[in-house]
């Protein structure tokens, strides 16, 4: 009878810590994998919606062969939709899915400069750092975002560089100045800009 | 009296298992703290990716993998925070300094290594370091076939350059 209770004692000991070391896991597992519920595959953009969400107050510098501020009150002037979209992105290490909160920035091109050339635009972080894309590099799924799951990647006030179809080292953060070029026309040909011409 | 003895013994042993965790878990996160390079040594290589990275600026030329048999290669292990974790691997490399050295660029002010993506990260003279590597191997494994990627392990992930293809170096001004 006390060999059964023994027995007993020490199964519920085993089952108690074998619970315990599975709540450690599972908890730590969970705090690595918050804000990746969902697994897109790399490129990939899921839930893409209009959002009311408030843009952050930021201002980045327009040079080039435009020049000008681009800030939250110009966006806003110009009925700028936010959206909230899940992507799928790799950081060089891993593919990793995050909720991301931004604007467009073929949405931000047509409030800034609408239809006047450029060939190449560049865009300059606070670090020292800084990528080019051609025209035809700017797709559909290239964003300027202000949050990650919720909270701002880097430091507040500044947009993110996101571009989806690209790898992570592809995007910028701390967005500073974007610098357009445009090798066809000297003077940029402007039609209705919101910004000045060089 | 029994029994009491029993559940004290059940408790103690609990309390220890979870302690004895505990402790190995914050250990195991702490000794990855960004930015520490470990187990420093010097090494050879054989296998290397066929580079050709381009000098521009104020000094000119190619750097390229027959290059690196006359440099010191090393191996070691090393922390990366990417933006969402910090991640341990075990690389192999030369110091951009000993790079520097053997291509006579010794009188810089600031240089700009360039991606084939057209990425640029800007160094001054004092952003290199003895952590700056361009590195080759990453976990026994080559990190890119045909190019240099450049990290330094005692800064931000903004500073590191993937798929080298230009070095501008500006000399400082007299």
């Amino acid at each position: 009878m006390k060999n059964k209770k023994t027995i007993i004692l020490i199964i519920m000991t085993i089952l108690i810590i074998a619970i315990a070391i599975g709540t450690v896991i599972f908890y730590m597992k969970g705090n690595e994998k918050k804000g990746s519920e969902l697994n897109l595959g790399f490129k990939e953009v899921a839930n893409l919606k209009k959002v009311s969400t408030e843009l952050p107050d930021f201002k980045i510098k327009i040079d080039g062969a435009y020049v000008g501020t681009l800030d939250k009150n110009l966006l806003l002037a110009n009925g700028i939709e936010v959206y909230e979209f899940d992507a799928g992105i790799d950081n060089g290490w891993d593919i990793v899915t995050n909720h991301y909160t931004g604007v467009k920035f073929s949405d931000v091109l047509d409030i800034m400069i609408q239809d006047a050339s450029f060939t190449r635009v560049g865009f300059f972080s606070k670090m020292p750092r800084y990528e080019m894309f051609t025209k035809g590099q700017l797709t559909d799924n290239i964003f300027l975002v202000f949050q990650r799951d919720g909270k701002p990647i880097r430091n507040d006030g500044y947009m993110t560089l996101l571009a989806v179809d690209y790898k992570y080292k592809y995007s910028i953060e701390d967005v500073e100045k974007i610098y357009f070029w445009d090798i066809n026309s000297t003077n940029g040909e402007s039609s209705g800009s919101n910004l000045d011409n060089e | 009296m029994k029994n009491k003895k029993m559940i004290w013994i059940v408790c103690v042993c609990i309390v220890l298992i979870v302690c004895g965790l505990s402790f190995f878990l914050f250990k195991e996160k702490s000794s990855l703290d960004k930015g520490q390079i470990r187990n420093i040594k010097e090494t050879t290589i054989s296998d290397l990716p066929s580079f050709r990275t381009v000098i521009l600026g104020d000094y000119t030329g190619l750097f390229v993998n027959t290059d690196v048999e006359k440099i010191k290669v090393y191996e070691f292990d090393a922390t990366v925070d990417n933006g969402w974790s910090i991640e341990k691997d075990h690389y192999v490399g030369i110091r951009v300094k000993d790079a520097f050295e053997y291509l006579s660029i010794d009188n810089y002010s600031q240089v700009i290594f360039q991606s084939s993506g057209l990425v640029s990260v800007i160094y001054r003279y004092a952003d290199i370091t003895d952590d700056t590597f361009f590195v080759i191997k990453k976990n026994g494994e080559l990190i890119s076939e045909d190019v240099l990627n450049l990290i330094s392990f005692d800064k931000d992930y903004n500073y590191n350059v993937e798929d080298l293809f230009s070095i501008k170096v500006t000399k400082e001004e007299a």
